[in-house]
């Protein structure tokens, strides 16, 4: 599985690794068990500071996608059966979301249809 | 002016460097990770006549500066040792800057026709998940160890005679291992989606540079043990370098060549999978062989294409490091100067009633006469086998010498000296020419 690092998006470097991940355990490409790069690789690989992964490490096994430590390396988890919620952070991201729908002067009604759409084509995969 | 057997040896050595480094040139003109002459084109343009004239024009003008540098390298083989050395140390320098200039050129005009144009290729850098995950196998950089005691040996059996050797090649031995231990860590190869294809050409580039590294300096260790057989037991010259050198060249070339087929490799795969994700940093990259990046932390920075390393001259540390660099480069030619200079000052020997003293350029040997047990005249100049640490040019032998008749000896002569003494005290036998 690919991460891309775009330097030129607004979107911080940390939270654009952390998105791609949680993309990636949401289509399959990383299974539950799987062992993540060491920071230093990762930081090494992408050219980006050690602190930048550890941030991005530390959001995702807060958020409980992965787990691990230091000595160990970190590892996938199996995504929570229940309870079936969104994290605050993606609770964040949603708002976000639908300012930007509301602004662009979008219908709830067609705000809901792109929502349904995208999670569909990513149930699909 | 005469034709001159090592300086033909020595031409054609200096030759094959110019060779190699016009094939790596002529290779920057194809599309690799989608740069080409240190500009990156996006996929869709790559095949843009505007885009193939400039490297037509490119491989034709590399091709005629290297038809004339090459031909400049010729009359070298007819200079006596000293003036050769002047001569190949400016060619040498020239060289290196004058091929440059169609590859600086080409870079130039890429990135007029890209800013003209609004190419612009995305900001983004791809790693792959897995791979970076993966703890490759490669032969460790500690290997060389072994290497670098070897190299020690002859300090203890030839004892201070073979300071500088010894010295010399556990100081390659050890810049090998850093560089080693620095390639080791540079990042993965992603070229494409498929994590087995990435994870199989890393590992083979990985692996390959790790053997040509360990199996250098196995070849220098080799080295200082055939030195020390050549001192001690009869060994000629010319069969020892052999013995050292081809395999080393066979090596290079060999790792050589498989770079270049991973290249190529890497090259076919990017076009085909990673489309324009190639990172653009074409702004940071100056004639595309300079880094200067204020906002990269990073001193050390790997090149976009190919396994070689530069530094970040936006760091301090960067700035003295292409310094000094430049300035050793600019003394190349004054090094030769010096040699050929230095050839022509005269080798002066005064005999007193106190002592013996050899000068040239600073007092050599200062051999008080109480010390000396014997002296007897020789007509012809000794026969030398090996030098030790000295020098023998044209003109000029001094230093410490293994001669056919004395063994080891320290030797003070010009090739036109008349009569040679040999002088012998309770610990060393000195040839002096008159």
């Amino acid at each position: 599985m690919l991460i891309c690092i775009d330097y030129e998006s607004e979107t911080p470097i940390y939270l654009q690794i952390r998105n791609q991940i949680v993309m990636g355990i949401a289509d399959g490409e990383l299974s539950e068990g799987e062992k993540l790069p060491t920071i230093r690789s990762l930081a090494n690989d992408l050219g980006v500071n050690m602190m930048t992964v550890s941030k991005a490490y530390q959001l995702l096994k807060a958020e409980s996608f992965i787990y691990g430590d230091r000595r160990n390396g970190v590892t996938v988890k199996k995504p929570p059966e229940s309870p079936k919620s969104l994290s605050t952070q993606s609770l964040e991201n949603l708002k976000l979301v639908a300012t930007d729908a509301k602004l662009a002067g979008l219908s709830l009604e067609d705000f809901i249809l792109t929502c349904k759409s995208i999670y569909e084509k990513e149930d699909a995969q | 002016m005469k034709f001159s057997l090592y300086s033909l040896f020595m031409t054609i050595l200096m030759w094959s460097g110019l060779l190699f480094q016009y094939v790596f040139m002529l290779n920057e003109a194809k599309f690799k990770k989608n740069i080409v002459l240190g500009v990156t084109i996006p996929v869709s343009y790559q095949n843009d006549d505007i885009i193939k004239n400039v490297l037509e024009k490119f491989k034709k003008t590399l091709l005629i500066t290297f038809i004339i540098l090459s031909l400049l390298a010729i009359p070298a083989c007819f200079l006596e040792m000293s003036l050769f050395l002047f001569y190949i140390m400016i060619w040498l320098m020239a060289a290196i800057i004058i091929l440059y200039i169609p590859y600086v050129k080409g870079n130039l005009r890429l990135k007029k026709i890209k800013a003209e144009k609004g190419w612009k290729g995305p900001k983004a850098k791809a790693a792959d998940l897995k791979l970076s995950a993966i703890d490759i196998k490669t032969p460790s950089p500690y290997w060389s160890i072994v290497p670098l005691i070897i190299s020690l040996i002859p300090l203890f059996l030839l004892d201070k005679l073979a300071y500088i050797l010894s010295f010399t090649t556990a100081g390659s031995i050890l810049l090998i291992m850093i560089l080693h231990l620095i390639i080791d860590k540079r990042r993965s190869d992603v070229v494409s989606e498929i994590t087995d294809i990435n994870i199989a050409l890393t590992t083979i580039r990985r692996r390959i540079w790790s053997y040509m590294f360990i199996g250098c300096n196995a070849f220098l260790a080799l080295y200082s043990i055939l030195f020390v057989v050549s001192v001690k037991v009869e060994m000629s010259p010319l069969l020892m370098n052999i013995l050292v050198f081809a395999p080393t060249i066979l090596l290079l070339v060999f790792v050589m060549y498989l770079e270049l087929k991973l290249r190529h490799k890497q090259a076919e795969y990017t076009q085909k999978n990673m489309g324009d994700s190639v990172i653009d940093e074409d702004d940071y990259w100056y004639f595309g062989m300079f880094y200067f990046n204020p906002n990269d932390n990073r001193f050390m920075i790997p090149n976009r294409v190919g396994s070689n390393t530069t530094v970040n001259i936006a760091k301090p540390a960067g700035k003295v490091v292409m310094i000094t660099t430049a300035l050793i480069f600019i003394m190349m030619p004054f090094l030769g100067g010096f040699i050929w200079y230095t050839d022509k000052l005269p080798m002066q020997v005064k005999m007193t009633d106190e002592a013996i003293v050899c000068t040239h350029i600073k007092v050599n040997y200062n051999i008080p006469m109480e010390e000396v047990n014997s002296i007897t005249v020789i007509s012809k100049p000794p026969v030398i086998i090996t030098k030790i640490v000295g020098s023998a040019t044209d003109k000029v032998f001094k230093g410490t010498f293994k001669l056919e008749e004395y063994g080891i000896c320290e030797i003070f002569y010009s090739r036109d000296a008349k009569q040679f003494y040999v002088v012998k005290t309770d610990d060393t036998t000195y040839i002096i020419g008159k």
